[in-house]
């Protein structure tokens, strides 16, 4: 509704306009003089522009541009430096984890060597003693042998006199019991 | 004040008169507002180039931006072979944008609504572009108004009609600038005029319209500017890659 309002106040003015005065715009004793002057003075900016802003500006731009990708470039490079360091730092990382791990190796390892050495060293010493008490336990039986036949032949001796009265030989005696004992401990031995 | 809201488009001398032969070429409110467009202008980018700072400041940001709106605008109607007319253009845009402008201050003059000063500039552009396009093509260019896959029967119906089509360029393109304008300038006046018979009883509708019509006419300025250097680089276009 406004539109149309407006476009016919505009219309009707616009004619009764045209009718009083005509549009200056279609007077043409003002062409000559405002072609001429817009001549002069596009033609002055279109230098200005083009010889100091167009250069100016694009020279701005061009340098801002590039400064964003240097800076991006820095970025990148210190990006990859870090990277570089962060792995460096992981392998460093890794590596003590190993040592620590090898150092813990290597102990165990040597306890280990330790504790078997003082083992078998300690078996060594057991399995001497062992032997030697076995030795002691021989020789022992040995003479209680000996020991035995001694008394026995004793005995023997001492048993026949009181039983026949008669004074026996201590040798002959003596090589009775061996032949009995030999005979009797033959078992034993 | 003249109440003819014409009035405020007639071109009167000021100062000496100067006249070339037969030719009247005296200075006129029209030639110094185009004084004050390029004095406009010209002092604002320098001042605002002055510095090239890395960092720019507000001056400097609005002349870049300007620069990459006209940039943005050639690159994508025209493609990168349109980078050496970059200067016209964006002088063609700063030219009628600040001219549309400066017509909206009170008092002031519309360079841009003279047909002659559009018709002048879009007859520039016309024999500008038509010779960029037989320069780069030579006779080839003319098949710019052979359009491929069109029948042959229709071809001669077709090459009028593109023909008409490309000469009409030149009126479409001042026309269209000078008519809105002067329409926008007629209606603020008209209105204008109704506030000051209508006194200050009635005279608040009408200036209700008159400052809404300032803000939309602050809006045609910029799309007008905007259309005609737009159309330029179409037409630009056409001639340097010949997309028919």
């Amino acid at each position: 509704m406004f539109k149309f309002v407006t476009l016919f106040i505009f219309i009707t003015s616009a004619a009764q306009a045209a009718e009083k005065a005509g549009m200056p715009q279609l007077n043409p004793s003002s062409w000559f003089t405002q072609v001429f002057w817009l001549i002069i003075t596009f033609a002055f900016l279109y230098l200005v522009i083009k010889k100091i802003v167009f250069p100016r500006l694009s020279d701005s731009i061009e340098q801002r541009n590039e400064h964003i990708s240097d800076n991006i470039d820095q970025a990148n490079s210190i990006k990859n430096q870090a990277e570089e360091k962060y792995q460096e730092y992981l392998k460093l990382l890794s590596d003590a984890k190993k040592e620590a791990q090898d150092l813990i190796n290597n102990n165990k390892k040597v306890l280990l060597n330790n504790f078997e050495n003082k083992k078998k060293e300690i078996d060594k010493k057991l399995e001497e003693k062992l032997k030697q008490v076995n030795k002691e336990i021989d020789a022992f039986k040995k003479e209680a042998i000996n020991n035995i036949n001694n008394i026995s032949t004793e005995i023997a001796k001492e048993l026949v006199t009181t039983v026949t009265n008669i004074n026996v030989n201590s040798a002959s005696a003596n090589s009775i019991v061996d032949e009995v004992s030999k005979k009797y401990l033959k078992g034993l031995n | 004040m003249a109440t003819n809201p014409m009035s405020q488009f007639e071109v009167h001398s000021i100062g000496p008169k100067i006249q070339i032969g037969n030719f009247d070429l005296s200075f006129t409110n029209s030639s110094l507002f185009m004084v004050l467009t390029v004095s406009i202008i010209s002092l604002f980018f320098i001042g605002a180039t002055q510095k090239k700072s890395l960092v720019p400041d507000k001056i400097q940001l609005i002349a870049e931006m300007a620069f990459e709106f006209v940039s943005k605008m050639i690159s994508e109607t025209a493609g990168k072979d349109a980078r050496p007319y970059f200067p016209f253009i964006l002088s063609l845009f700063l030219f009628v944008l600040v001219a549309n402008l400066l017509g909206m201050l009170p008092y002031s003059f519309t360079v841009t609504s003279h047909i002659i000063v559009t018709f002048a500039l879009a007859f520039f552009i016309f024999i500008g572009v038509t010779i960029v396009g037989f320069a780069k093509h030579g006779i080839s260019y003319l098949k710019l108004f052979v359009p491929s896959g069109v029948p042959v029967f229709l071809l001669p119906l077709i090459i009028v009609i593109e023909l008409i089509s490309y000469l009409s360029r030149p009126v479409s393109l001042s026309v269209r600038l000078f008519a809105n304008m002067m329409a926008g300038h007629t209606m603020l006046k008209v209105f204008g005029s109704f506030v000051v018979s209508l006194g200050i009883l009635g005279g608040w509708l009408p200036l209700g319209f008159a400052v809404a019509l300032t803000g939309l006419e602050l809006l045609v300025a910029f799309i007008q500017a905007y259309v005609f250097a737009i159309l330029t680089c179409i037409y630009l276009n056409d001639a340097l890659n010949l997309h028919h």
